[in-house]
C-alpha cells in the first residue's frame, strides 16, 4: 500500500527492504482499532463537548495564568503585597514542627533496587538507562560543560504534613556554541560501583521555569541549582508513562555528577534536539542523616549544637562543617504571612572575625527582602526584620549570590520565625473568609439558576466550607486556577496563599454578575461572569470598576491602571457560573484584548 | 459549520482512522483515543473565530490562533483550517511528542502495554507481535517518523515540516529505527508471505 516511488522530495533516501511490511503491519495496526469503541470519539462525544464548552467559558469568563500573579494583592488590597507565584499553591501553610527530616530512609520506604535497563520516561529521547556504566554517561552536546560548585544540602519541606526532602548542589555552566540552550533544570545523577542508581528528578516537568540561584556555593559565578531526587528514579516501584519512585538510596558512598539536557535551537519554535552534558563526579556520603559533601580542609571544631524549633518558626538554614562530612539543610516549617519575623543566627569559625552575609529571599521569585550579617564568634544574633513586606509562601535564607563561606567556617545557622505572638501568626486562621463583615448573599445576577449557585459557594466560602466548596467544584466540573488545579487543592486548608475564600466572598458578596453573551450556540447556557467588569461591555463602567475597588479585589491604583490598559482591561479573579447554574470557572483573568 | 458539527463530524465518521493513527504511534489504544479526544477538544475549542463566532472575536473578546499562538499577542483571530483532520492528525502526533517529552503531560493515564493489547480483530490481517514489539523500542521521534514515512506515506521532506526538523534529522530517526527493526523485518518476508493481504 505505501508505495515511495517517484519521489522528489527523498533528499537521497532509498527505503531499505521490509519497510513494505512494515507499512502493513501499521495499516494492520490502525485499522485493527475498533471504531465503536465506548471509549473512543464517537462515543464520548458528549463529554468531548462540554470539554469544549467548558473550555471556551473558562477562556472568556475569566480564567487565565496572566494574572494569577496578582491574586495576593488583589484579595488584600494592600501596597505592600508582592506578586503570588504560580506555584505557591503547593505551599500551603503549615504548622511548627519538630520532627526530623533529613534521614534519607523513610520507615515505609520500600527496599531499594535498582532496575537495570530502566529508563525514566523523560529520556525516552535518550540512551541513558539505570545501571548503565557511568563511565557511558558523557558530554554529548558540543561545546558545553558543567562543573559541581559547592556542598550538597537537602531541602526539606515540613509542613507538618508529610516531610520531603530533596537534595541541591550548586552548578557552573558554560554554553556551547550556536543557538541552543538549557531548557530545564540541571539533575544531579548518582552512580556506585561505576552504576548509574539514580536519574534525579523529571527536570523537563516544569519547563520554563527559572532554578532559583543556589542557597550556598563554593563558586562565586555558579548561578544554578541542580536537584537530586527525594527518591531514587532508578528504583521504581510502578514503572509506564506515570511511575512511581519510593526507594531512597540507601546509605553508603556515591559518585555525583550534574547533568544538563540542553537542545540545539534546530527546530523553528526555539527548541531543538535534546543532549546531554556531564560534570565531572563529586563524592558524597548517605547515612541515616542524609547526604553529606566532604568537609576536606574546611571547617573545624563547634561547640554550637542545632537549636530547638522556635515557636513560629518560618525557615532555618544549617551548615554544618565540624565533622568529617558537610551537612546543609534547608527547612520550610511553615509560610508567611507572618506580621512581622526575626532571624537568630549563629556563626563560629576558626577565625572569629570571620563574617557570614544572609538573605531572606522569596522562595517561589528568588528575591531577597532582607539580608543580615553574622560574625563567626560563637555568639547567637537577632535580627528583627519587622514586617516582611511579602504576602505568602515558603521563604529561603541563603548566602548571596557571588558570595561565599569563609573556610574556617565550622557553623553557621539561620532561623527565620516570626516575631509576633503565637496568636498573631494567622489572624485569620486557617481560613481567610474567616470573621470576614460581608453581605451573606450574593449582589445579583441576570440567571436565577446561577445564582442559586453562588449563593451556594458564597456560604461555603464563608463558612470556610472546605468540603462543599470542593463538592460544589467537582460536581459541575469548574476548571479553577492556571495551571489547573484540583477542587482539593484550590480549597484546601490551611489556605493557599491566593487565599480563594476571601476572593470568593469578595466577588460574590461585592460584586455583580453579569452574562456573557455570545460565547455558546443558540439553546446553549451562557456564562455568567464576576465581576462584571471583566466583560466587553463593562469596560468604561465607572460603577464596575467602583465594585472591584470597594470589595477589595483591586485598589483605587490598580483599577485606574487596569483601566486605562485598553489592551486588557480588568486582570483581577473572575468566576463564571453557566445560566443553568454549572459552575464553569474560578481563576485570574487572562489576557482579552480590548478593541 | 459551528465548531459542534466540526466535532460530530470528525469523531463519529473519521474517529476510528484518527484513533487508528494515534495508536500507530503510541502503541496503546486507551492512550490512542485519549491522544484524539484531546486533539479533537484543543481543535473545537480553539475556533472562537469561526462561523457565527466571527462577530464575537470582532467584540472583543480573545481569538486563539490555529498555529499554537496564545492570541495574546494580537495576532489574527483563528481561522478553520481547510483540511480539519489534517489539522487534528498534527495534534495528535504534537500531543504525542510533546506527551512523551514531558511525560507528566500523560500522568492521568494509566499505563498500559501495547504488546499485549495489540487488537486486529477485524481487519484481515495479520500482524506479528515481533514487530509491534520491535516498535515500542523506537525512541518517540523515531516512531514518529516511521509512521510518518510508512504510514501516512509522506516523503522526507513532509515529515521533515511535520515534526519541525531537519530532513537530515528525519533519515537519521530512520535510520536508525531501521537498525532497530532490522532482526524482525528481515526474515519476515517468507515467513508471513501468506498472511498478506
Amino acid at each position: 500500500m505505501n508505495q515511495h516511488d517517484g519521489r522528489d522530495q527523498d533528499h537521497g533516501w532509498v527505503d531499505p527492504a521490509g519497510t513494505d511490511f512494515l507499512a502493513q503491519t501499521l495499516g494492520a495496526m490502525a485499522g485493527g482499532v475498533d471504531p465503536a469503541s465506548p471509549t473512543g470519539p464517537a462515543a464520548v462525544m458528549p463529554m468531548m463537548s462540554k470539554r469544549v464548552r467548558r473550555r471556551r467559558t473558562a477562556k472568556v469568563g475569566g480564567l487565565g495564568g496572566g494574572a494569577l500573579a496578582l491574586v495576593g494583592a488583589l484579595v488584600l488590597g494592600a501596597g505592600q503585597l508582592a506578586p503570588a507565584a504560580p506555584d505557591q499553591s503547593e505551599l500551603l501553610p503549615g504548622t511548627s514542627s519538630s520532627t526530623p527530616t533529613s534521614s534519607p530512609v523513610k520507615a515505609d520506604a520500600p527496599d531499594f533496587k535498582v532496575k537495570d535497563g530502566y529508563q525514566p520516561p523523560w529520556l525516552d529521547w535518550s540512551d541513558l538507562t539505570c545501571g548503565m556504566p557511568v563511565a557511558d554517561l558523557e558530554t554529548t552536546a558540543p561545546g558545553w560543560s558543567v562543573a559541581p560548585a559547592g556542598d550538597i544540602y537537602a531541602r526539606t519541606t515540613d509542613l507538618g504534613d508529610k516531610p520531603s526532602t530533596s537534595w541541591r548542589m550548586a552548578a557552573a555552566i558554560e554554553e556551547g556554541p550556536g543557538p541552543g540552550a538549557l531548557g530545564s533544570s540541571l539533575a544531579l545523577v548518582w552512580s556506585q560501583d561505576g552504576k548509574v542508581v539514580d536519574f534525579g528528578p523529571d527536570v523537563f516537568a516544569d519547563p520554563g521555569r527559572p532554578d532559583p540561584v543556589p542557597l550556598i556555593s563554593s563558586d562565586p559565578a555558579a548561578y544554578l541549582e541542580a536537584h537530586g531526587a527525594e527518591a531514587s528514579t532508578c528504583a521504581p516501584t510502578r514503572t509506564g508513562a506515570d511511575p512511581v519512585y519510593e526507594a531512597r538510596l540507601p546509605e553508603g558512598d556515591y559518585d555525583v555528577r550534574v547533568v544538563g539536557f540542553p537542545h540545539d535551537g534546530s527546530l523553528p519554535d526555539g527548541s531543538g534536539e535534546l543532549a546531554t552534558v556531564v560534570s565531572e563526579p563529586v563524592s558524597v556520603h548517605i547515612d541515616a542523616a542524609g547526604a553529606h559533601s566532604p568537609v576536606g580542609t574546611r571547617g573545624g571544631e563547634s561547640t554550637i549544637e542545632s537549636p530547638e524549633p522556635l515557636p513560629g518558626e518560618i525557615s532555618r538554614f544549617e551548615l554544618d562543617r565540624s565533622t568529617e562530612w558537610v551537612t546543609a539543610s534547608m527547612t520550610h516549617r511553615r509560610h508567611l504571612p507572618a506580621p512581622a519575623v526575626a532571624a537568630t543566627a549563629r556563626c563560629e569559625s576558626t577565625d572569629p572575625t570571620d563574617t557570614v552575609p544572609f538573605e531572606v529571599v522569596e522562595e517561589s521569585t528568588g528575591q531577597a527582602f532582607r539580608s543580615g550579617e553574622v560574625v563567626c564568634d560563637g555568639t547567637e544574633s537577632v535580627l528583627p526584620f519587622g514586617a516582611p513586606g511579602i504576602s505568602g509562601g515558603a521563604v529561603d535564607l541563603q548566602v548571596p549570590f557571588g558570595q561565599t563561606v569563609p573556610d574556617g567556617v565550622a557553623w553557621f545557622s539561620v532561623v527565620l520565625a516570626s516575631s509576633g505572638s503565637a496568636d498573631d501568626l494567622d489572624p485569620a486562621g486557617d481560613c481567610s473568609a474567616s470573621g470576614l463583615d460581608v453581605a451573606d448573599d450574593p449582589l445579583g445576577s441576570p440567571s436565577d439558576a446561577a445564582t442559586d449557585t453562588a449563593d451556594a459557594i458564597l456560604d461555603a466560602a464563608l463558612a470556610c466550607d472546605s468540603g462543599d466548596l470542593i463538592e460544589l467544584a467537582t460536581a459541575s466540573g469548574a476548571e479553577l486556577m492556571l495551571p489547573l488545579e484540583a477542587p482539593e487543592d484550590t480549597f484546601a486548608l490551611p489556605e493557599t496563599a491566593a487565599l480563594p475564600y476571601r476572593t470568593l466572598a469578595a466577588l460574590l458578596s461585592g460584586t455583580t454578575g453579569a452574562l456573557l453573551t455570545g460565547q455558546t450556540d443558540d439553546g446553549e447556557p451562557q456564562p455568567v461572569v464576576w465581576p462584571r467588569v471583566a466583560l466587553e461591555e463593562y469596560a468604561d463602567s465607572d460603577e464596575a470598576w467602583q465594585e472591584v475597588v470597594d470589595a477589595g479585589l483591586l485598589t483605587a491604583e490598580e483599577a485606574a491602571a487596569q483601566r486605562a490598559n485598553t489592551m486588557y482591561g480588568y486582570q483581577g479573579m473572575s468566576l463564571s457560573i453557566s445560566e443553568d447554574g454549572t459552575w464553569s470557572g474560578y481563576g485570574g483573568t487572562g489576557a482579552f484584548p480590548r478593541q | 459549520m459551528g465548531w459542534h458539527e466540526d466535532l460530530e463530524l470528525l469523531a463519529t465518521q473519521r474517529g476510528g482512522a484518527l484513533v487508528g493513527y494515534a495508536y500507530t504511534l503510541c502503541g496503546d489504544v486507551r492512550q490512542a483515543e485519549d491522544l484524539v479526544q484531546e486533539a479533537l477538544v484543543k481543535y473545537c475549542s480553539r475556533l472562537v473565530g469561526r462561523g457565527g463566532r466571527r462577530r464575537r472575536a470582532a467584540s472583543g473578546m480573545r481569538a486563539v490562533p490555529l498555529d499554537g499562538g496564545d492570541g495574546a499577542d494580537g495576532e489574527e483571530p483563528a481561522r478553520a483550517p481547510q483540511h480539519p483532520e489534517a489539522y487534528v492528525r498534527r495534534m495528535v502526533l504534537n500531543l504525542y511528542l510533546d506527551g512523551w517529552r514531558r511525560s507528566r503531560k500523560w500522568a492521568d493515564i494509566a499505563p498500559r502495554v501495547a504488546v499485549e493489547d495489540v487488537r486486529f480483530p477485524d481487519s484481515g490481517v495479520t500482524a506479528r507481535a515481533d514487530v509491534v514489539h520491535a516498535l515500542t523500542r523506537l525512541t518517540p521521534r523515531q516512531r514518529a517518523s516511521v509512521v510518518l514515512r510508512y504510514f501516512e506515506d509522506m516523503t522526507i521532506a513532509q515529515v521533515a515540516e511535520a515534526m519541525g526538523t531537519a530532513p537530515g534529522t528525519v533519515k537519521r530517526y530512520l535510520h536508525d529505527a531501521m537498525r532497530t527493526l532490522r532482526d524482525v523485518l528481515e526474515p519476515v518476508e517468507a515467513a508471513t508471505e501468506g498472511e498478506r493481504r
